[in-house]
């Protein structure tokens, strides 16, 4: 049974994880041509400095024990999300489950094999967040050797309840219910009750600090009652830290141990049962279906060419839930905790703090608070990737595009529209946010702000699509692997910290000027930058060079 | 009218895969693309319809070229792929109106030739279920269905049977035999000998990247002047290529 468990969830591991080239496979040491190694260490440098940040900071407080809280919480709230968005596909959407029913396996086999693919991409998540930290940690607390060791025990423990709890629950919503009319609204829906219960015990949670983050005197109470709050509802994690602060470790790894006998056991007990049941309903769902005659006249109206491209399009992003869940999902999220969190600062804490309110109100719109909004909505341009994979989620489809009588060019602006429309939204939502918050700002000045974001968004959007358009992923087997496994994010992340830069030196180059004239240079500047990538892609189609990935 | 003019491909330096072909395919002819795996049919199909660069040589599609004029010659081009796994996400009848659209087809000819076709392939109740849904014969005909909407006067199929029910290839033929009467190209590929030897007016083989036959099945038999199969024919052209 161990055998055939450690065999297909080497297949399946190796299935989701086979576009990352982390090691080279001749010489087998890392990759240094590889995407997905350049992404990791940006992302492990940027944690590196935002944790050394936060830890002196902790530090001049006298209050560095709060950080293995804040760690923990923030590790496991991703580590949650993380599953919540995979468990569903892994466990019954994944298409290497049909070619595992035929063969002589056991259900459970089958389960605990997906169970710990799940497992192990929220390990390679704990390596990218947890390992630094905690390695920094260690050295700013001058920590013994057996902290280390007692650092590895833990983070081979923590993920195994995220992964097994959500996995439970799984079992028991899609045991609960009868048939799957439509598999994609079904996985949009069962995500969205777990982020919705998520995020509202977050919201639960993070009350308590928002209303004291302007008294450092009683921070430590604040961000200890976040994570206090999380951490005991998950049962393992503050057994788990306090292993790591080296108090009662025996009997909270037997607490430990229990929990995640309990949880096993549980798991077997209901994946024994109902498993194979459950993938056999989420396969056969579109049987159960009746179809409905075609109302030719309602169903058949002709449309522009490019209405109907673009319409193509957002139904392959909205009918798809992993494209929808990976794309315009964690936007979507975004904004509402945007607008929440600014109606709730509003409310809650300016209106009640007239000192607060009046030096708000009184703030001017400088050319700096113009480049922080717009650096802000770049950042959240970054977040959905919907041009970055506008051609790899097409996948073999993508030939299309090709040998359609629409020009290249056409299609290439046509392609951007979802991503730029997404980010336009993005944009009113994060200038309406500024808006009420800082009153002062003019309706002009926002307007204003607002042209530079569309011309931004645009640039960001074509560059992406540039990026997706000459390396593409269209040999893929599952939606997953267009966006969880796309190293083409990189690009994304490199862009961003580029117009951060630009930014910052753009607030340099006006610094001593008129606001207007210094809003219209930061306009003329990412226009010319527009225009300059506008002419490249011309040229590239013209030349046929552009789409010549794509065959 | 589709030209191949001296076309050569390469995809890396010094191996040509496709050297130097010509090839007419007059209008109203059914022409049979014939050839071992990796001969080198598909590459010629994406390179006729604009998928693929020509490094040498041109192509026109009724005396227009897809290299220089891409957008008018594809017009007139309606292409089944070799993987009908296109749109999953769409309802079939989402598919067929975004192909009109694409071509733009007007109402009434789409309504016309969608009632038609769908019960032609036993696929009127399926329409309003996911392409998804439905098995890769019904994909192979949903595709096949969509191409014909604007009625391309050169129809272009790779591998076009595979994955049908026999009905299903009976009727496909019988649609290959009347598109062709009425003065269109049918260009197909196939592996299937003997769906070419029943229904093509004269079949081309491709060996290697160069075309070692062109002309009708009588005329390759006298050719190796023995009273074989074509399966035969086929393998002792291909044998001594």
């Amino acid at each position: 049974m161990i055998k055939n468990i450690i065999l297909l969830t080497k297949i399946s591991t190796r299935n989701f994880f086979q576009n990352f080239d982390l090691l080279d496979k001749k010489t087998k040491r890392i990759n240094k041509k590889s995407m997905y190694v350049w992404l990791i260490v940006i992302v492990m440098i940027a944690i590196t400095y935002l944790c050394n940040e936060i830890l002196n900071m902790l530090e001049d407080y006298g209050q560095i024990d709060i950080f293995l809280d804040i760690l923990f919480t923030f590790v496991i709230i991703i580590m949650f999300m993380q599953t919540i968005i995979a468990s569903m596909n892994i466990l019954y959407f994944s298409k290497d489950i049909e070619y595992f029913l035929p063969f002589p396996i056991k259900p459970v086999e089958l389960l605990l094999s997906k169970v710990n693919t799940i497992l192990n991409v929220l390990y390679s998540t704990e390596l990218i967040f947890m390992l630094i930290p905690l390695i920094l940690y260690g050295i700013s607390t001058t920590a013994s050797l057996s902290y280390y060791i007692f650092a590895i025990l833990v983070m081979i423990l923590l993920p195994i309840f995220p992964a097994v709890f959500i996995s439970i629950v799984t079992l028991i919503i899609m045991t609960l219910i009868k048939r799957i009319k439509n598999k994609n609204k079904f996985q949009i829906m069962i995500t969205l009750f777990f982020i919705i219960a998520i995020i509202l015990l977050e919201v639960l949670f993070t009350k308590t600090v928002l209303l004291n983050q302007f008294d450092y005197n009683i921070l430590e109470a604040g961000i200890k009652n976040i994570s206090e709050s999380i951490n005991n509802s998950l049962l393992i994690v503050n057994p788990l830290i306090s292993i790591l602060k080296h108090e009662n470790i025996i009997i909270n790894l037997l607490e430990i141990f229990v929990i995640y006998a309990i949880m096993y056991a549980t798991l077997i007990c209901i994946g024994r049962k109902v498993y194979i049941k459950n993938i056999l309903k989420a396969t056969s769902y579109n049987k159960n279906k009746k179809s409905k005659q075609v109302d030719f006249e309602k169903q058949c109206k002709p449309q522009k060419v490019l209405t109907s491209y673009i319409k193509n399009d957002f139904k392959n992003l909205l009918k798809n839930a992993i494209f929808f869940m990976q794309t315009i999902y964690p936007i979507c999220l975004l904004m509402l905790m945007f607008i929440v969190l600014t109606i709730y600062f509003k409310l809650g804490i300016i209106e009640k703090n007239q000192e607060l309110s009046a030096s708000l109100g009184g703030m001017h719109l400088t050319i700096e608070g113009v480049c922080i909004l717009l650096g802000i909505s770049q950042v959240l341009f970054s977040i959905g990737g919907i041009s970055i994979s506008a051609i790899s989620r097409q996948g073999k489809n993508a030939v299309f595009m090709k040998y359609i009588p629409v020009s290249l060019y056409k299609q290439f602006i046509l392609k951007n529209i979802p991503q730029v429309s997404i980010n336009i939204i993005t944009s009113v939502v994060v200038l309406l946010c500024a808006k009420i918050i800082f009153t002062s700002i003019s309706l002009l000045n926002i307007v204003c702000i607002f042209l530079i974001c569309i011309v931004v968004s645009i640039l960001n959007s074509y560059l992406m699509l540039i990026v997706d358009i000459k390396r593409p992923i269209l040999d893929w087997n599952a939606e997953i692997e267009v966006l969880k496994q796309n190293g083409n994010k990189i690009f994304q992340y490199v862009w961003t910290i580029i117009i951060v830069i630009l930014l910052l030196y753009i607030t340099k180059i006006f610094k001593d000027v008129n606001l207007y004239i210094a809003i219209f240079g930061t306009f003329i500047i990412f226009g010319i930058l527009l225009l300059i990538v506008d002419t490249y892609v011309r040229k590239q189609i013209n030349k046929n060079k552009l789409f010549k990935k794509i065959i | 009218m589709i030209e191949i003019k001296n076309i050569s491909k390469s995809y890396t330096k010094g191996t040509k895969i496709i050297d130097n072909m010509s090839l007419k395919i007059e209008n109203g002819e059914i022409l049979g693309f014939i050839g071992p795996n990796g001969a080198g049919k598909t590459t010629i199909i994406k390179m006729m319809t604009g998928i693929l660069g020509i490094d040498e040589g041109n192509i026109l599609i009724d005396g227009k070229s897809i290299k220089d004029n891409p957008y008018e010659a594809k017009k007139n081009i309606g292409l089944v792929p070799d993987s009908p796994d296109m749109f999953l996400n769409l309802k079939g009848i989402e598919y067929l109106n975004f192909m009109a659209d694409i071509y733009k087809v007007g109402k009434d000819e789409r309504i016309k030739i969608i009632k038609e076709l769908s019960k032609k392939f036993d696929m009127e109740d399926a329409l309003n279920e996911k392409i998804e849904s439905y098995s890769h014969g019904m994909r192979q005909k949903i595709v096949i269905i969509g191409v014909l909407l604007h009625s391309p006067k050169n129809w272009i199929l790779d591998e076009p049977i595979t994955g049908l029910d026999p009905k299903a290839i009976y009727d496909l033929k019988m649609i290959m035999k009347e598109y062709a009467k009425k003065g269109n190209v049918v260009f197909f590929s196939t592996h299937i000998l003997e769906v070419a030897e029943n229904l093509c007016d004269r079949v081309a083989i491709i060996n290697k990247g160069k075309i070692v036959f062109v002309g009708k099945i009588e005329e390759l038999k006298d050719k190796m002047k023995e009273n074989n199969s074509l399966e035969e024919l086929f393998m002792e052209i291909i044998e001594n290529d």
